[in-house]
């Protein structure tokens, strides 16, 4: 008996269900093809009480959902309600073998091989039961729970900036080839706010990683003001900003001052936005930021090397003021790259010149 | 979570605007003849020269700041198609939502935020409403003409509907890839910014964008997955204590008088052999771990069910029980 209500009844979740206790459903045997295999399969119709007055309908066949454990209608996973591509993911960062074997998954377009394939499994899982599948469900959390508490921290994975790739990249660049890109950009400019009364707007915004999201950036200047300009290009690692009102920019540039990140005013100042993307803010207009891969490519090197020259200059700063003998601080958390530093410190002063006007 | 929906239609106080008056509607909505058989179904001509086919510029386009407001819709309802392209006669009366998509909501993976169907594939053309093997969120717009500063025209025109990650110009080829952060707004803005333009008067061409080859940004994507991943893996074991509250639907119910007694009763009536495994579905946790993650319980989510599912004892029949 059991076997035949296995058959007949679809595989969905509680949520496609609804909370009630009872339900009708319109059945069509072959109503549809499935999305996934293009076989045709038994459609069920059914209305739940949310407040929505559409009709609900499975939409896939029940042996792709049962390959793949999940609801027949929202293609979600069956017993936890998770979208399909992140439990996976989930699994096989904890080095679990997931629902989803790879010899399932056809990537074919052609109709034909997608409903053989899916034939193939139709042996495998035809009596498989849901019992049996919650089971196996609820031991593979049971796995990911335990792998979770022993190593919580070794599941995620430290983002691996590919630094010394960059480096190589930095020393093969020649000065020539980016003095013409540069010559305009305020590598150099400063952050503190003129005396004189200015109508200045606009910044030049360098240094952030690849990954950041415009929209951090935008949501954090919007604090000041209206923008009237925001050109960010995160491949060249570098952008501008610029605000509608000359106070709301002069405030965006005190914030930066006294965010106890900045002891001279006149180089460009650090921020960090959300505590992970370090960037540099300098007063100036826009200007170009080239058009090409390789342009914006060169431009993120020089971005780098002048970030690190930046942090480099105030550590110096910093080491003299104190009057130290031993730079003890400065030393123990760069010790293994310093020299490497201090190497592009150089090159960077020794072609200096060619980027200032 | 209805609840807070309705709060964010209901709080915009106004009723939604009329974005087309339906006395100006003509009759005849054919396009402009670009081909030489007229398809009524698809509302587009066919045949001819493919190359002429000349995109016009949409009549209507959405301002969100002046149509946003509330209508019949509830908190569970679609977005409206017609609102997103900028012509909803309805107004007021339309029985979908005329607002953004926002974080909050849930629209099943296999539909877009509209409400439709979402296909197994893309379609050739890399148009249509999309496909539920992958979530993207990000849009190819073609058709721009190359300005010096196209991020910032693209950025003013396209944050309008959603919070922008990335946006990347391909100048020599009058392309431009507009990645949001969430894949709903990327589904409204490819509707809202179909066959619309920019500062100038050119015509764009919004569809989905194939994954990007860039080894960089893979790698970014990622690990935004597994971030995704790690964090929906801590809800759900934060969650698992609520469990046991399975229950068992049939499409005839066999059991519906016994069922119905026990409801009333508020009695579990048929506690089976079957029920072991339901009720004890927590216990493979250590209890200390249990406790810790109770303790780090990021978002207890849908409090609301879990406090029903407390009071209700659930009755637990499957069809092995009938017999």
């Amino acid at each position: 008996m059991s076997n035949q209500v296995g058959d007949e009844f679809p595989a969905l979740c509680e949520k496609c269900l609804g909370d009630d206790q009872h339900l009708k459903m319109m059945k069509h045997a072959n109503g549809d093809e499935c999305k996934i295999c293009t076989r045709p399969f038994t459609v069920f119709r059914w209305k739940i009480n949310d407040g929505q007055s559409k009709f609900r309908k499975t939409v896939i066949c029940v042996t792709c959902a049962r390959a793949r454990n999940s609801c027949q209608s929202c293609m979600l996973d069956i017993n936890y309600m998770i979208p399909l591509d992140l439990r996976d993911t989930a699994l096989k960062m904890a080095g679990i073998e997931g629902f989803t074997s790879s010899k399932y998954i056809s990537n074919s377009t052609n109709r034909e091989v997608k409903a053989i394939m899916a034939d193939k499994q139709e042996t495998e899982f035809r009596n498989i039961e849901t019992d049996s599948q919650a089971d196996r469900a609820k031991a593979m959390l049971e796995k990911l729970a335990r792998k979770f508490e022993d190593n919580a921290s070794a599941l995620v994975k430290k983002p691996s900036r590919n630094d010394h790739i960059d480096k190589e990249a930095l020393k093969q660049l020649k000065s020539a080839e980016i003095k013409k890109l540069v010559r305009e950009l305020p590598f150099n400019g400063k952050i503190e706010i003129p005396e004189v009364e200015t109508p200045a707007t606009s910044f030049f915004i360098f240094g952030f990683p690849q990954d950041m999201p415009q929209y951090s950036l935008s949501d954090y200047c919007k604090k000041f003001g209206k923008l009237k300009l925001l050109n960010i290009v995160q491949r060249a690692r570098c952008g501008f900003v610029s605000f509608t009102t000359s106070k709301a920019a002069q405030e965006f540039a005190r914030s930066i001052i006294n965010n106890g990140l900045n002891k001279n005013a006149s180089r460009p100042g650090l921020l960090i936005l959300e505590q992970k993307y370090p960037l540099r803010v300098s007063w100036s207009d826009r200007k170009s930021l080239g058009h090409t891969n390789e342009e914006h490519h060169k431009l993120s090197l020089i971005c780098t090397r002048v970030m690190k020259q930046l942090a480099g200059q105030e550590k110096k700063t910093e080491a003299v003021t104190r009057n130290s003998s031993k730079p003890k601080s400065s030393g123990s958390q760069t010790a293994p790259s310093s020299n490497q530093d201090k190497a592009t410190t150089a090159t960077y002063n020794s072609s200096k010149l060619d980027f200032e006007l | 979570m209805s609840a807070q929906d309705q709060i964010i239609t209901k709080g915009s106080s106004r009723p939604a605007r009329l974005q087309v008056d339906p006395d100006t509607i003509g009759d005849d909505d054919k396009p402009p003849q670009s081909g030489t058989v007229f398809n009524i179904w698809f509302l587009k001509w066919s045949g001819g020269d493919s190359s002429r086919k000349n995109f016009t510029k949409s009549k209507f386009r959405v301002n969100i700041k002046k149509d946003v407001g509330y209508t019949k819709a509830s908190g569970q309802s679609p977005i409206c198609l017609f609102f997103a392209r900028g012509c909803c006669y309805l107004g007021k009366k339309c029985k979908y939502l005329h607002r953004l998509p926002t974080e909050n909501d849930y629209f099943p993976p296999t539909q877009d935020c509209f409400g439709r169907d979402k296909t197994a594939d893309y379609k050739d053309d890399m148009d249509g409403v999309g496909s539920f093997n992958r979530v993207n969120r990000t849009l190819y717009v073609g058709g721009l003409h190359s300005k010096d500063n196209m991020e910032n025209v693209l950025t003013k025109h396209f944050q309008e509907f959603g919070s922008i990650e990335k946006i990347r110009v391909l100048y020599n080829k009058g392309c431009a890839f507009v990645t949001y952060r969430l894949e709903a707004e990327a589904q409204f803005a490819k509707e809202a910014m179909n066959a619309q333009s920019l500062d100038d008067d050119e015509v764009l061409n919004v569809k989905w964008a194939s994954e990007d080859p860039n080894p960089e940004a893979q790698r970014q994507e990622q690990q935004r997955r597994e971030n995704d991943a790690m964090k929906m893996v801590q809800n759900l074991l934060s969650d698992v204590p609520k469990g046991g509250s399975r229950k068992r639907k049939q499409v005839e119910g066999q059991a519906q008088e016994e069922a119905k007694k026990a409801k009333s009763q508020h009695v579990p009536k048929q506690i089976t052999q079957s029920d072991s495994h339901h009720t004890n579905e927590n216990s493979f946790f250590s209890k200390a771990s249990l406790d810790a993650l109770k303790a780090a319980r990021m978002n207890p989510s849908k409090p609301s069910v879990a406090t029903k599912a407390k009071k209700l004892p659930i009755v637990n029949y499957s069809s092995d029980d009938d017999d």
